[in-house]
């Protein structure tokens, strides 16, 4: 916000003509059906005269209108929180199906079988605007909306334009009362308006966010897709796990272990014969057992690191930077152990984070904060290198994220070209 | 010497008691929990314990912290600290009072029993006994400390004195006289700014440094 000597009133012109326009936008379009349907029932009742069928044709309008208008208005409703608050509200329609022909020669259109093109396209139209249950939402919404929204931003212009006609013809009015207090009316009425203007049309944004938003079913029905997507992707990475650990184990301790075996037999049998030769042979089993330790305490690392295990999260992290070929600092308010599962996947997002800063990102120093909180617990890794790190280029950043989701876990990469890289893993837990 | 040994596998802990007898030191008790190697330690105070990282009951690093607490409580009490894995985090940790008598040893050290007797001996009388795999990853590390304004001879005199060898054995080691041992060890003292002080003892001090621990604890 500019604080020159003329900026402040710009910048409250600026919201009041935003606000002016806003107001009037969304009074047309909440305005729009109710509207409708009052001048139908003036228009009908001179036409026909009678009550019970202007009010059959009155329904009959509001019901078409209601089929026809809802979507676009629904549409443009959510383009327009977009776009004046900048959060997103996601419809949840059911995806349309095109019009196909099927091999029996009938058209096909997600809901039923028709003869001809036209009418199946017709149908689809009459069916998705009907039959979808978010539909009645939003119909829902054009009928509450008027009464909230509509009226929200209506007040401020009500308001002006009364106190601007009462200023404008005294006469129209001819109210009692001496003069003086009529115009400090007006001019209070036009002033609240004014003031009111730049705030009338807020309502939108959270009532449109109730209504036109996905249904808590929808919801579930989201949330219940990505939970079945990482059910998948666990048990694969599962099982790439342990088949990683049989491989290693076979080829490594296991093999070395036969050799040792082997090793001994002959030493044995060497022990009369030629002692000297005996010792040497121990003595290379005795560096072939220590090689195996090593293979597998390697293992046992890359499994489940030792000092997570001893220590928690913190401690872990600070062994991991002290071990980081690269300058690594670790800062951390976290003063208690996690739970074992959630421990485990932020050391392996940070030692992933580390590796990356240590391999792409040239940079000489590297940061790492662990802290709480709102949701859960985050680790910020940052790096002084050359920036431009994003998902995918064999970054493992997507892998990253993807391990995290099992936890409800987020991945945030704010990383400019030039640098610095600021990464920061997060993972929802509750405070203990 | 009277020895403390604090296992919980029994085969190592035997062998291990089996090792120091072999050798004419007395084991005056064998334990293989926290809270008995906690008593252990006050009640006999040994010449020189040999405890391992990870103990029972809760299986994280409680013989660890027990030997932190028993220096703490007898300032200087040799220990030696075995494991099977190796961490600079703990090494810091148990350099930190800056001592001395300390060693931290993988386990798979004890295999070669003279160098492991040669350590524990050497721990007992105040010196340092690094495990070979903590030097090279303080090597590795990208952490700059003072170490760096050292020449590479004087880097590999001073991580075989992390190691704890006296300036005989890194001769020996690096093929080079006793007399040029020393002058890299003045050397390394000058640089690395460790006053010549009959109460320190300037070996460990210097290994602290190389650690980078005396600031950051």
């Amino acid at each position: 916000m500019p604080l020159l000597p003329e900026g402040r009133p710009l910048v409250v012109a600026r919201s009041l003509a935003e606000g002016l326009v806003r107001s009037l936008v969304l009074l047309v379009l909440t305005g729009l059906l109710p509207g409708m349907w009052v001048g139908s029932a003036v228009f009908f009742s001179d036409l026909i005269g009678s009550a019970v069928p202007t009010a059959w044709a009155v329904f009959g309008v509001a019901v078409g209108s209601l089929v026809v208008f809802t979507r676009p208005v629904c549409s443009a409703v959510r383009l327009l929180v977009v776009r004046w608050t900048g959060a997103a509200i996601s419809d949840a329609y059911r995806p349309l199906v095109p019009v196909t022909r099927m091999a029996t020669g009938y058209w096909w259109n997600g809901y039923d079988y028709q003869r001809l093109r036209w009418i199946s396209a017709c149908q689809r139209w009459i069916q998705t605007r009907v039959r979808d249950a978010e539909s009645w939402r939003d119909m829902l919404w054009m009928l509450i909306a008027p009464l909230t929204v509509g009226v929200a931003a209506a007040t401020p212009l009500v308001l002006i334009a009364g106190g601007a006609v009462a200023l404008a013809t005294p006469a129209l009015l001819s109210l009692p009362g001496p003069d003086e207090l009529r115009v400090s009316a007006a001019v209070l009425s036009i002033g609240l308006g004014t003031a009111l203007l730049p705030v009338g049309w807020r309502f939108l944004a959270p009532v449109a966010r109730r209504l036109l938003g996905p249904s808590a079913l929808v919801r579930l029905a989201i949330r219940n897709a990505a939970l079945v997507q990482v059910r998948a992707d666990l048990t694969q990475a599962q099982d790439a796990e342990l088949h990683r650990i049989e491989r290693n184990l076979h080829d490594g301790a296991q093999a070395r272990l036969v050799s040792i075996g082997l090793s001994l037999s002959a030493a044995e049998r060497l022990l009369d014969t030629d002692p000297a030769e005996a010792r040497a042979l121990l003595r290379q089993t005795r560096e072939a057992s220590r090689v195996a330790l090593g293979e597998l305490r390697e293992l046992v690392h890359g499994i489940a690191p030792p000092v997570l295990l001893e220590r928690g999260l913190v401690d872990a992290i600070r062994a991991l930077a002290l071990d980081a070929p690269v300058r690594a600092v670790v800062h951390s308010t976290l003063d208690h152990r996690l739970e074992a599962p959630i421990e485990s996947a932020l050391y392996f997002a940070t030692a992933e984070l580390v590796t990356n800063a240590v391999k792409h990102s040239q940079g000489s120093a590297i940061d790492i904060a662990i802290d709480r909180t709102r949701v859960g617990v985050a680790v910020v890794v940052t790096d002084d290198g050359h920036g431009g790190a994003r998902p995918g280029a064999g970054s493992g950043l997507a892998g990253i994220e993807s391990r995290l989701n099992a936890f409800d876990g987020a991945l945030q990469i704010d990383s400019p070209r030039g640098g610095p890289t600021r990464i920061a893993v997060e993972v929802p837990c509750a405070s203990s | 010497m009277r020895v403390v040994v604090a296992e919980d596998l029994y085969l190592l802990r035997d062998g291990l008691v089996r090792l120091l007898e072999a050798y004419g030191h007395e084991v005056v008790a064998a334990v293989g929990d926290g809270p008995a190697t906690r008593r252990a330690l006050a009640e006999h105070r040994p010449d020189v314990a040999i405890v391992d990282v990870r103990l029972p009951p809760t299986h994280s690093d409680e013989g660890l912290q027990a030997a932190l607490e028993a220096r703490r409580e007898q300032p200087g009490l040799p220990v030696l600290v075995l494991s099977q894995h190796i961490e600079q985090l703990y090494a810091r940790e148990l350099l930190a009072d800056g001592r001395g008598g300390v060693g931290y040893l993988l386990k798979d050290r004890v295999f070669d029993a003279e160098q492991f007797l040669d350590a524990v001996e050497r721990v007992a009388h105040g010196g340092t006994a690094l495990d070979p795999a903590v030097v090279a990853k303080i090597l590795n590390a990208g952490s700059t400390s003072p170490v760096d304004a050292l020449t590479d001879r004087e880097r590999d005199v001073i991580a075989l004195m992390a190691e704890g060898l006296s300036n005989q054995a890194i001769a020996q080691r690096l093929f080079l006289s006793e007399g040029a041992i020393s002058k890299y060890t003045t050397a390394i003292f000058m640089k690395l700014e460790i006053a010549a002080d009959e109460s320190s003892n300037r070996r460990v001090l210097a290994v602290l440094t190389f650690l980078g621990a005396a600031g950051t604890l």
